[in-house]
């Protein structure tokens, strides 16, 4: 038997140099293309509950995700979404104020009183924030009291604020960004938005919103960062696990999209006449969340308009000294995708614009997508999707969003990389095709109507608005 | 035989530990170019923070080049290298997914990347480059200054901003280094290729650089990397040694600075009034102790506690407020905005309240609550930053240049652990008095003031605005 005072000096050191090599794996995790441990159950109620321990700080991730959305207003109660989910932290059964909530916040460590992200959109709500570890407790206790049972105080602010709107000048209060996006949505797939501010709605109205869709099968709360699996169970259950669901559950609305394959060019002008520069926006189609060719799809909008300067639109904005803003984005909506390119433009160059989007759009639906190109893409995509992995809050809105929006499992989720390596150059050439078609597409543009009237001169039937005036009931259809 | 045995299992020990790499290590050394590196290991997630600071900024520049380091470092960001063009640098930077900025303050000038573990070969390329291979003629000289010219334009356009620019400036001591940040175009004008190149040449060199890496990186890799990239690059001979950026013999007094301007985000008349106070250098505790009563002044006019209300007497005074903490090397800044609508302000009634609020938390301190919670607050806060290694990175910079040493990057949370109201009672009778203090006034949109603006301004500030507080 070998034993260690038998061992030669010299023979030891190789020895301890052979188990260090042979051990430092066991210790060391790849964590690239891995999501990390992730518990997931459910609530009898229908709540859904993600847990990602992370133990690099004491400190958790709160993530709730809202399946309601603004898409959730009745046809002849618009923004009712917006106001019932801005209202919840307005005051509660517990905390009766907005002060007092603000109170609760800065005591577990806010900077402003506020969650750092409370937002609603056409997609779904959102409540995220970072508690210390022992407060996790009370931060879940905090947002039970938000979701389950808010009170919608009437409060003088919203009186002053419905007085405000009413006595400003029509014009004074609408973004013109805002302007843009609340016309295309509404061409592109008949959304419709109040153009002009409303008062908020009536409480009786809230309530019932709240009722109808703030309910534990809309919800999914994930907890992530150092966390005990077992506590976080508990704590869940004795906040959320006695809350109720009605028995109604709202359809969806449906909603149709405008654009098909014979839709031909479809413009909306909306005439603002302070406007230093043209404002352009032209939707196109996506691939939905179930669509066979998603990932083609999101690498071939990648190749055309990622975010930052080596993209074919970062070419087209060269073209310009990158005047204004040129950006493309993919919604991935289960129902209503799109990809809708945005710009802003000075009049005398907005035709050249237009010009140089169309001529990519035709490059596009040619087979032009070139195999550095997919490669380069790809490489962006799967760092994008590591660099989500290890930071709390990045991961949770990766989940969240994928579980929620796309209907992912988390086995799924973690297929995500595996699907964007197997898109192939001919498959993202044909995706390139169906969603850049330059002879289908919508459009609107807001500007100076004396200043765009050479542009608008080559299209035929342009739909014109005024700048404060509301959106009309029938959009553009097919 | 017992000791030889036990002399092996402790060196294996210490080749087992060398072979993991460890949390938070930190490791410095210099190049024998001069280049000082600064290596720290983060495992959290698989990506690198590389940032490269010099030791120059508008403090060294004489009257005759101000605005010349802007100038070089406007040319080393925008127009890239011999290597790397700007376009091929920002197609690589995509590719990662890579974070980047630069930032050229009076102190120090500073370039920082956060990319993937992959990208810092690449990287490390790109700042050696930097350091060598940066493109400074007569057509880019003129591009820089041309965009130089077309930013001030757009600047001057902001007449609130401007006019705090203005303030600013006047409120520098006569002759001290930290004149303005930004000079009238007429000035970098007069610039030549000459002078840009040969300020390029002294001070952007390896012996007047820390280079700081942190993330997932293996240190003795790292290492040899960067022996690769920078260990070649000769040192500069003739670096000017820093001016004297101390105030003593500088008369500092109570004075006042006016303004009017229109504002482009504000459509009603209005009012700004602001009280300055020179606060010490960087390099003292006392200044670390000043920051954290900024912020906790801050905290008070987000939560609309008592503190904010003591300084605004109950919102009657002024109806929102804003501080800010200018941390330098030489003198420091302190900075607490009033803000009213339809009324500028009393500037003697809002300059003697927060004098007297000043004076009530020299001898009280500030409430428990407050204190308490400012703690946490910033505790959640450095939990938060943990995966933001570019802001480790550059606090490690800040310590190495500004605080002197490197191993003080933690300083702040330090010393606010230890912070007591003693601290903070000492600090602010010594530093907040009347003969240290300068005060700006600017009146905003006096153009739109009509005859009935008083009876709006009475309504608006004695019952609206009693009711409505729109900034909470």
């Amino acid at each position: 038997m070998i034993t260690l005072n038998k061992i030669p000096g010299g023979a030891f050191f190789i020895y301890s140099i052979i188990i260090c090599y042979l051990i430092t794996p066991l210790f060391s995790e790849n964590l690239e293309n891995k999501l990390p441990y992730i518990e997931e159950y459910q609530l009898d109620n229908g709540l859904r509950v993600l847990i990602a321990p992370n133990y690099d700080n004491p400190v958790v991730y709160i993530n709730v995700y809202i399946n309601a959305s603004t898409l959730d207003d009745p046809v002849n109660h618009t923004n009712i979404a917006e106001d019932a989910f801005y209202s919840l932290d307005l005051g509660t059964s517990k905390y009766p104020s907005e002060d007092h909530i603000r109170d609760k916040l800065f005591s577990l460590g806010s900077d402003d009183g506020r969650f750092k992200w409370f937002y609603i959109n056409y997609i779904h709500g959102t409540i995220q924030d970072y508690f210390l570890k022992k407060d996790l407790n009370e931060g879940l206790e905090l947002i039970s009291e938000i979701l389950i049972h808010p009170t919608y105080p009437i409060l003088l602010k919203k009186f002053l604020l419905s007085i405000v709107f009413h006595l400003s000048p029509k014009t004074s209060l609408i973004r013109n960004h805002n302007l843009l996006q609340s016309h295309s949505l509404h061409q592109y797939a008949n959304i419709y938005k109040d153009i002009l501010p409303k008062p908020t709605s009536g409480k009786k109205d809230l309530i019932k919103w709240h009722h109808n869709y703030f309910r534990p099968e809309n919800i999914t709360i994930m907890v992530s960062g150092d966390v005990n699996a077992i506590y976080v169970k508990k704590v869940i259950g004795k906040y959320f696990g006695d809350w109720e669901s009605t028995e109604y559950i709202p359809e969806k609305r449906n909603y149709s999209i405008n654009l098909n394959d014979n839709t031909g060019i479809k413009l909306r002008f909306i005439n603002v006449e302070s406007n230093k520069d043209a404002l352009i926006s032209i939707m196109q189609g996506a691939p939905r969340i179930n669509d066979e060719w998603l990932y083609a799809g999101m690498l071939a909008h990648s190749i055309f308009g990622e975010q930052g300067f080596s993209s074919r639109l970062s070419n087209i904005h060269s073209k310009f000294n990158f005047y204004g803003k040129l950006n493309s984005s993919l919604k991935k909506h289960p129902t209503i995708p799109y990809v809708q390119v945005i710009g802003e433009a000075q009049y005398k160059e907005l035709s050249h614009l237009y010009y140089e989007i169309q001529q990519e759009f035709n490059n596009l639906s040619n087979n032009s997508i070139t195999k550095a190109e997919l490669d380069r893409s790809k490489k962006i995509r799967l760092h994008d999707y590591n660099n989500r992995l290890h930071n709390p809050r990045r991961l949770s809105t990766f989940i969240q969003d994928n579980y929620n929006v796309n209907g992912y499992s988390l086995d799924e989720i973690s297929n995500k990389w595996k699907y964007i390596q197997s898109v192939t150059l001919e498959e993202v050439n044909d995706a390139a095709s169906i969603i850049f078609d330059a002879d289908n597409l919508m459009m609107v543009v807001v500007g100076n109507k004396d200043s765009c009237a050479i542009f608008l001169e080559q299209f035929e039937n342009v739909e014109y608005y005024e700048h404060a005036e509301e959106l009309r009931e029938s959009a553009s259809s097919p | 035989m017992i000791y030889k045995n036990l002399f092996f299992l402790l060196y294996s020990f210490i080749l087992f530990s060398l072979s993991f790499s460890l949390d938070g290590d930190v490791h410095d050394f210099f190049l024998p170019n001069g280049l000082k590196v600064i290596l720290q290991e983060r495992h959290g997630a698989p990506k690198v923070a590389v940032s490269i600071a010099y030791n120059v900024g508008s403090h060294d520049e004489s009257k005759e080049k101000r605005g010349i380091n802007d100038i070089v470092t406007k040319a080393i960001v925008l127009e890239g290298t011999q290597l790397y063009s700007n376009k091929k640098l920002s197609k690589r930077r995509d590719e990662y997914g890579a974070g980047y900025g630069d930032n050229a303050s009076y102190d120090l000038s500073l370039f920082w990347t956060e990319i993937h573990i992959d990208g810092l070969d690449f990287i490390l390329d790109v700042e050696s480059d930097r350091m060598t291979g940066v493109i400074i003629n007569d057509d880019v000289l003129e591009k820089m200054k041309e965009r130089y010219s077309v930013d001030w334009n757009e600047w001057k356009k902001d007449e609130v901003g401007f006019a705090f620019k203005n303030a600013l400036d006047e409120f520098m001591p006569k002759g001290h280094p930290y004149q303005s940040l930004w000079p009238d175009p007429s000035q970098i004008n007069s610039l030549t290729t000459k002078s840009c190149l040969s300020w390029y040449e002294s001070y952007y060199s390896p012996n007047n650089a820390v280079l700081v890496i942190v993330g997932d990186v293996k240190p003795i890799e790292t290492t040899r990397m960067i022996y690769s990239y920078f260990g070649d690059i000769p040192s500069s001979d003739d670096i000017p040694p820093d001016p004297s950026l101390s105030v003593e013999g500088i008369e500092l007094t109570a004075s006042m600075s006016k303004h009017s301007a229109s504002s482009k985000y504000f459509t009603f008349p209005g009012g700004v009034i602001g009280s300055f106070f020179y606060m010490p250098s960087a390099r003292e505790d006392d200044a670390v102790i000043l920051k954290h009563i900024t912020n906790i002044i801050e905290l008070s006019i987000e939560k609309r506690d008592n503190l904010f209300k003591r300084f605004s007497k109950n919102r009657r005074l002024f109806i929102n407020a804003e501080v800010q903490y200018i941390t330098r090397l030489g003198y420091s800044g302190f900075f607490l905005y009033s803000f009213n609508v339809f009324k500028t302000g009393s500037v003697n009634k809002i300059n003697k309240q927060i004098l007297s609020t000043l004076k009530y938390v020299g001898n009280n301190g500030i409430e428990d609550k407050l204190l308490k919670q400012y703690k946490r607050l910033e505790l959640l806060g450095e939990y938060e930053e943990y995966y933001a290694y570019n802001l480790i990175a550059r606090r490690l910079i800040y310590a190495e240049l500004i605080l002197g040493d490197y191993k003080y990057y933690n300083r702040e949370l330090e010393i606010l652990n230890e912070l007591t109201n003693d601290d903070i009672k000492r600090v602010v009778k010594k530093y907040f008095t009347n003969d240290n203090r300068k005060t700006i006034v600017i009146s905003m949109n006096d153009d739109k003031k009509s005859w009935y603006t008083p009876i709006v301004s009475f309504v608006a500030n004695q019952f609206v605005l009693r009711l409505w507080d729109p900034d909470k």
